[in-house]
């Protein structure tokens, strides 16, 4: 660009005019702040750019890092929306004691049946049970061969609620209620399965918690030793910001944007992972769940899902590179 | 900017007395040169001013102000005011003269504009206007020395420090690198200027502090 002649002595001028003052301090101004911010931003990320293979790895590993925790997240959503959806008519059985009378249990029957939340019961004899059993069991011979019959009389309680996740705690109070009758000898509520999937499900959630921990702290050691080796590589541009008056802050912020930038495309790398994973999944988890319930349809991340990821490994992409460039320009000094 | 020391001393970890009761007054607007054997102490001297390093006993005074009273967080904004010219002119080769030469003004947050125009002021003192777009390992070694001293006044600093800043450049070089801070002199920056060369310093006619081990063995005449 060609210059005017007249500029050099605008310059004199203005060297002659600071000269008996301290400059003033720069003062606070928004949008200068906002706009150092940006060009920052944008140089962190062509900087990022320009050194593509090691910026492809280091994005890479966090990519993997995050997606782990994140697949094991949508699968869980998926198991839980299984088990949610999942009805079956619940039944609890009674035995009750051996020496009871019929009249006795037929009593006991029709109390239970008239409690609000039961549909009926069904009342097995001593007798009836027995032929039950022999027909199921194929033991006849062994129980013909009994001086007399050991099964005890049976009610088969049809509780108003069918089966599923929020209506198990209210199955097993009635459950509870009905066991402390006292011509009951014990009371069997038929879900125990549903039981067992929700402590498989708390015990995977937990585990994937604890995977997410391991593998956060795995991102942040990522970030912190690329931080660690870009601020070794620019060491000389740090000495001289310092030498020309630059603080710790400004300084620190590509660093700190390069740690955002490593954060927000692992984060959107592993999103992409997931939901390809998902993806190709979809079509057999479908045809799978489809053959116990109808209507399945297999969750992926949504986009909720997919900024709270961004958010997330932005901010330990942050947090890393801070930890990492705090330790590292305090020790680059001038000599 | 004006600078007195009194009875300044620097004694490092290892012992090394680097200065000792340096004791001296530069008025605003001067300008002297600071001369002494290599190991004398005219690098300690600078870093102090610059705040590089602290001293050990005695009081720097810049503008009345003690250097001892200025925290950590207040060395940049003190940096900004001086400008420093090092004999390894301490340029970054990953970006053009241009930039290099922005560097202060970035630093301290001058709008895009501004530091153009600036930036462009400064080069054309120097003679390098026509160079901007150069990366400065294209550059001979005094027109890096040049550049280091455009980054130096950018700024527009009211203190011009240079250790040595003629070390490798032949005496024609030399001779036009120090008219250039006799220029900043004459718009009334305050110089000082650390060399061996004591020809050229006697030629320069100013005055001339001369440390020998660590202490301030001459003040005045001209070398």
């Amino acid at each position: 660009m060609a210059q005017k002649p007249n500029q050099r002595g605008a310059t004199r001028e203005s060297i002659k005019a600071t000269k008996h003052h301290w400059p003033a301090r720069s003062s606070f101004s928004l949008g200068k702040y906002l706009r150092q911010h940006q060009a920052t931003l944008t140089e962190s990320f062509m900087r990022l750019v320009s050194y593509p293979l090691s910026s492809v790895m280091t994005v890479m590993v966090i990519a993997i890092a995050l997606s782990l925790p994140g697949g094991l997240y949508v699968l869980l959503k998926n198991v839980q929306s299984v088990t949610d959806q999942w009805e079956q008519q619940s039944v609890i059985t009674l035995y009750l004691f051996p020496g009871l009378e019929d009249t006795q249990a037929l009593a006991l029957s029709h109390r239970i049946s008239a409690q609000a939340d039961v549909v009926s019961v069904e009342y097995i004899s001593k007798e009836e049970g027995l032929r039950y059993f022999e027909q199921s069991s194929g033991y006849e011979q062994i129980l013909s061969s009994l001086p007399e019959n050991p099964l005890p009389i049976v009610l088969r309680v049809i509780p108003r609620e069918v089966v599923d996740v929020t209506t198990l705690p209210n199955l097993q109070a009635l459950r509870d209620q009905l066991a402390a009758q006292q011509e009951v000898e014990y009371a069997e509520l038929d879900a125990q399965w549903l039981q067992r999937l929700a402590n498989i499900l708390s015990f995977g959630q937990r585990f994937s918690y604890a995977l997410s921990v391991l593998l956060v702290v795995a991102v942040f050691l990522i970030v912190g030793n690329t931080i660690r080796m870009a601020v070794e590589s620019r060491r000389d541009e740090v000495l001289v910001m310092k030498l020309v008056g630059a603080t710790d802050a400004y300084i620190r912020r590509p660093f700190l944007y390069m740690g955002f930038w490593f954060g927000v495309l692992g984060g959107f790398f592993a999103s992409l992972c997931i939901l390809l994973l998902s993806w190709w999944v979809s079509t057999p988890a479908e045809r799978l769940i489809d053959s116990y319930q109808s209507g399945f349809e297999l969750q992926t991340f949504n986009a909720d899902e997919i900024v709270l990821c961004l958010t997330i490994s932005a901010f330990v992409g942050v947090i890393g590179s801070w930890i990492a460039v705090n330790r590292h320009i305090a020790n680059i000094e001038l000599q | 900017m004006e600078i007195e020391f009194q009875r300044v001393g620097k004694k490092y970890e290892s012992g090394q007395e680097a200065l000792s009761q340096v004791s001296f007054h530069l008025q605003q607007g001067e300008m002297a040169f600071l001369t002494g054997h290599s190991g004398a102490g005219k690098s300690t001297l600078m870093k102090l001013m610059m705040m590089i390093e602290r001293q050990t006993s005695g009081q720097i005074l810049v503008d009345g102000v003690d250097l001892r009273t200025l925290s950590r967080r207040a060395i940049p904004q003190h940096r900004r005011r001086v400008g420093v010219v090092f004999q390894n002119h301490q340029l970054l080769f990953d970006r053009s003269v241009f930039h290099n030469v922005a560097l202060p003004l970035q630093v301290s947050g001058a709008d895009p504009q501004q530091i153009a125009k600036r930036v462009r002021a400064a080069l054309d003192k120097v003679g390098l206007l026509d160079k901007e777009k150069y990366n400065p390992m294209a550059l001979s070694g005094g027109e890096q020395q040049r550049v280091g001293i455009a980054r130096a006044v950018v700024n527009k600093p009211q203190l011009l420090l240079a250790d040595e800043p003629t070390g490798n450049l032949d005496p024609k070089l030399s001779a036009e690198i120090m008219n250039l801070f006799q220029e900043f002199n004459r718009v009334g920056v305050t110089v000082l200027v650390a060399s061996h060369d004591l020809a050229l310093v006697a030629r320069m006619r100013h005055r001339v502090l001369t440390l020998n081990q660590g202490r301030m063995v001459n003040d005045g005449g001209f070398g």
